[in-house]
């Protein structure tokens, strides 16, 4: 050790190196513990906007008229009481659209129609609104806030696991519409802080529209 | 402890970089091809009996297959030779194999004097490159129509026909020439081998079937003004044939060529100054030409030289074709005889390899990042911490 100390004191390059090294890693230390955090108060502040917009008029009548969502934008509030989550979701799962924590997949139908109505959710970063889906149970209620009202869907099976590409046994993928049901699936990465496989949680509606949101 | 400390940061980056390690799908074609090659040395026929002398075969295909065949004359054993493998380093071959022709009709056999017929098969596999050649041959045919003109009401009607046309004719010429019919060796054939060959290269497959040059000689050895003479009445001699398909197998793009024979025609001298008539005679592709001289006389004869062709095939392949060279001989003794030389086909084709790009299967959305970047961001922060200490520790020391 002294023979290490005696050749970086005897060389000016070296002390420099040293001193640059120290200031390299304390900055990816800095990013690394700050990146999680960052990402929950920008989702916070995503969140903040969409509840805005989620409650004007101007929603609402566009909701109205079903014109498409633009991605990015407010679509439903979904709340499931057992694991304390109550988000806006957007349309929308691309990686930014996702940035606010939860999105609804564009190719199935709108919250609360008929189909199988797929949304999926971060369980880590960016507020981790799905941190806890596995712990949800046959029974356990999941409701839907629209424009239009509000509709509850009851978890159907256990949740389960699926390969990324979301395929199951008999080939189709767990967002593949199901016309003439009423099916709400919820898709996050698994195990947490993986993207290997998928968990997949799917509930029937147990209680169609009813009243305004 | 350091060792501890470098397999724990190690194991840190590991954990934090596997996440994102995913290999795409990907799907290959295999390469696909097949080549084809097959060639006759001579088909004949007489009273109304089709024989098929010297013919071969050969075909690989990229399922590392190669088959050769080789028949002296076909279906009699002796004569037939058959090479085969399958997969890659494999090899097989029949050496040649001889023997005497057989004729199963008893009124041919006494006309027709068949020589040895002759095959050999060679197959190999090796480097994934298949190939394949089939030789046969046979080593010629004599015609002897003099002993059954003679025995039969043909050869005396024949006779009676001739007599005052003989008679008529002032330098005889015509007349030694009937004579040489019935008291002489009516036809000899030097047939060629025929040669098919599929071969594979690592940029190319190459189909190509030939046969070699034949010599007819119709009246061989002629009494003319009743003196023996050398040459005979008449020699036809057909060229050298060759189809051949050559397959690219980067491009998938096949080019077919075709060297259809020449057929050359020579009348005796003494026969062709006698009667006028032009002592050679050249035949071209797509010509039907009766030999000089002999129409109306019992050696009527013609010949007709095909034509080279290259065919797309519905599948992709192409195929060249030497039409071959048609014969009809002595066309004035019971029926005559129709000899076809020099057919060659070959053929090619595949489709290359396809290496698809890399797939993306469509995947549901990532929906977090890994819960290990904190940990990994307190461990640099430990080592920033050390590293920090040491500088200080350095300047201190200064």
């Amino acid at each position: 050790m002294d023979a290490v100390v005696r050749f970086l004191r005897a060389r000016r390059w070296a002390r420099i190196a040293l001193s640059g090294l120290s200031a390299v890693l304390l900055i990816g230390a800095v990013g690394l513990l700050g990146y999680p955090l960052y990402t929950n108060v920008s989702q916070h502040r995503i969140q903040q906007r969409l509840t805005h917009q989620f409650a004007s008029p101007e929603f609402k009548q566009t909701y109205k008229t079903q014109q498409q969502p633009k991605v990015g934008d407010a679509l439903t509030r979904i709340k499931i009481a057992k694991i304390n989550l109550d988000v806006v979701v957007v349309e929308g799962t691309t990686p930014s659209a996702l940035k606010a924590g939860a999105g609804h997949y564009p190719a199935t139908p709108l919250p609360c129609a008929d189909g199988n109505v797929a949304i999926a959710g971060h369980r880590t970063t960016y507020g981790k609104p799905f941190a806890n889906v596995d712990q949800l149970k046959p029974g356990d209620t999941i409701e839907l806030d629209t424009p239009l009202g509000s509709c509850v869907y009851s978890v159907s099976q256990a949740p389960f696991v699926v390969l990324p590409d979301g395929k199951m046994a008999n080939g189709k993928s767990v967002v593949d519409n199901t016309p003439g049901q009423h099916v709400l699936t919820l898709t996050s990465c698994h195990p947490k802080g993986s993207a290997s496989h998928r968990i997949v949680i799917r509930a029937t509606l147990v209680k169609g529209l009813s009243g305004s949101a | 402890m350091n060792k501890v400390r470098r397999i724990a940061g190690l194991a840190v980056a590991g954990l934090l970089i596997a996440p994102f390690l995913a290999g795409p799908a990907s799907a290959d074609n295999p390469e696909t091809f097949a080549g084809n090659a097959a060639g006759t040395a001579l088909e004949l026929n007489a009273l109304g009996q089709d024989l098929t002398f010297g013919s071969s075969a050969a075909k690989v295909t990229s399922g590392l297959t190669a088959v050769a065949d080789g028949a002296g004359q076909a279906a009699i054993p002796g004569t037939v030779t058959h090479s085969e493998v399958s997969g890659d380093n494999t090899a097989a071959s029949q050496p040649q194999t001889c023997s005497n022709a057989a004729l199963q009709n008893d009124q041919l056999n006494a006309l027709l004097a068949i020589g040895l017929a002759c095959s050999q098969t060679n197959v190999a596999v090796s480097g994934k490159n298949p190939i394949a050649t089939g030789t046969a041959s046979v080593a010629s045919v004599g015609l002897s129509a003099n002993t059954v003109l003679s025995q039969t009401p043909i050869g005396s009607t024949l006779q009676q026909v001739l007599a005052p046309i003989t008679s008529a004719e002032p330098t005889h010429t015509l007349g030694s020439l009937i004579d040489s019919v019935f008291n002489s060796k009516t036809l000899e054939v030097t047939v060629g081998a025929a040669t098919s060959a599929v071969s594979t290269a690592a940029g190319t497959v190459t189909s190509q079937a030939t046969t070699a040059a034949a010599v007819i000689k119709i009246l061989p050895t002629p009494s003319i003004n009743g003196q023996p003479s050398t040459d005979p009445i008449i020699t036809i001699t057909v060229g050298q044939a060759a189809a051949k398909a050559v397959y690219d197998r980067a491009s998938g793009q096949a080019t077919p060529t075709v060297d259809p024979a020449l057929v050359r025609i020579n009348i005796n001298p003494l026969i062709a100054q006698g009667l006028g008539l032009p002592p050679e005679t050249t035949v071209t592709v797509d010509q039907d030409v009766p030999v000089p001289g002999t129409a109306g006389t019992p050696l009527d004869s013609e010949v007709k030289v095909g034509h080279g062709t290259t065919t797309k095939n519905a599948d992709g392949s192409i195929t060249a074709t030497a039409d071959g060279v048609s014969i009809a001989l002595l066309r004035g003794i019971n029926g005559g005889i129709t000899l076809n030389l020099a057919h060659a086909v070959a053929s090619v084709g595949g489709t290359p390899a396809v290496v698809t790009a890399p797939v993306s299967v469509p995947q549901l959305p990532r929906t977090g990042e890994s819960p290990l970047l904190p940990i990994a961001g307190a461990v640099l922060l430990g080592c920033a911490v050390l590293v920090r200490r040491a500088t200080r520790r350095v300047h201190r020391v200064r």
